[in-house]
């Protein structure tokens, strides 16, 4: 099972709306097998997902989270589910 | 049916704002009013961009300062401010600021879904344009 977290500087604001938009996502792309969550970034560690979606205002602080997702508008569904379809089709997850 | 009350406590349309600080002040001066938040609330947002940069920034032109419970939030809450010009936040001009209270970490959820999909649906630049309260609520409830 692959693990998706979003993080953001709260951990109650953007990183819910992008987790409800991560899910709708995966779900469109047809990968079944997966789980969602968000954290802030405090709360965040390396060990909690495969894949960490961020804005890019947090490209640098959160990269130490290892397999970063960073987008330009962090509630742009479209932006998000082109860059997860990028992602797993890359590592031949779809 | 919007997930949405605003009125004349809450909102504040086309308004002249010098600084995101400012902008962020006056959205949580508009909730402590309400009783929704402490006086540090907006202090600690301020503080919190500060450090992690303009996290509130969610789309182009659009701001959603808030902090955690523990960070000043009595119970839920929000304002809604739109400004005649933009403001620069760091780096970012905006023109919506939904300045957001949260209690816990899940109260708000109907809030955050209503606004992604007032995002995705476009809607947010038509909220930019608006002239009063009832042309607001149209577009929230249509």
């Amino acid at each position: 099972m692959k693990k998706f977290a979003a993080v953001c500087g709260s951990g109650l604001g953007s990183s819910f709306m992008v987790e409800m938009n991560i899910d709708k996502a995966l779900k469109e792309l047809g990968l079944s097998d997966y789980s969602v969550s968000h954290s802030d970034l405090g709360g965040a560690s390396p060990s909690m997902a495969d894949y960490f979606v961020v804005g890019r205002d947090l490209e640098k602080p959160a990269a130490h989270l290892g397999n970063l997702i960073v987008l330009n508008s962090i509630i742009d569904y479209q932006e998000l589910k082109d860059r997860l379809e990028e992602v797993l089709k890359n590592d031949g997850l779809i | 049916m919007s997930a949405f009350n605003f009125n004349e406590e809450n909102v504040l349309l086309k308004q002249e704002l010098k600084s995101w600080e400012e902008a962020i002040r006056e959205g949580c001066r508009l909730l402590e009013k309400q009783g929704k938040v402490e006086d540090v609330y907006a202090d600690n947002i301020i503080q919190k961009v500060n450090e992690l940069g303009p996290y509130i920034v969610l789309c182009e032109g659009f701001a959603m300062p808030h902090a955690r419970p523990e960070e000043g939030v009595k119970e839920l809450g929000y304002s809604l401010i739109t400004t005649e010009e933009p403001v620069d936040f760091l780096g970012n001009d905006v023109q919506i600021i939904l300045t957001l209270a949260a209690p816990d970490n899940n109260s708000h959820i109907d809030l955050l879904q209503q606004i992604v999909e007032l995002a995705n649906s476009g809607m947010l630049d038509d909220i930019k344009n608006v002239n009063s309260l009832e042309e607001l609520n149209k577009i929230l409830n249509s």
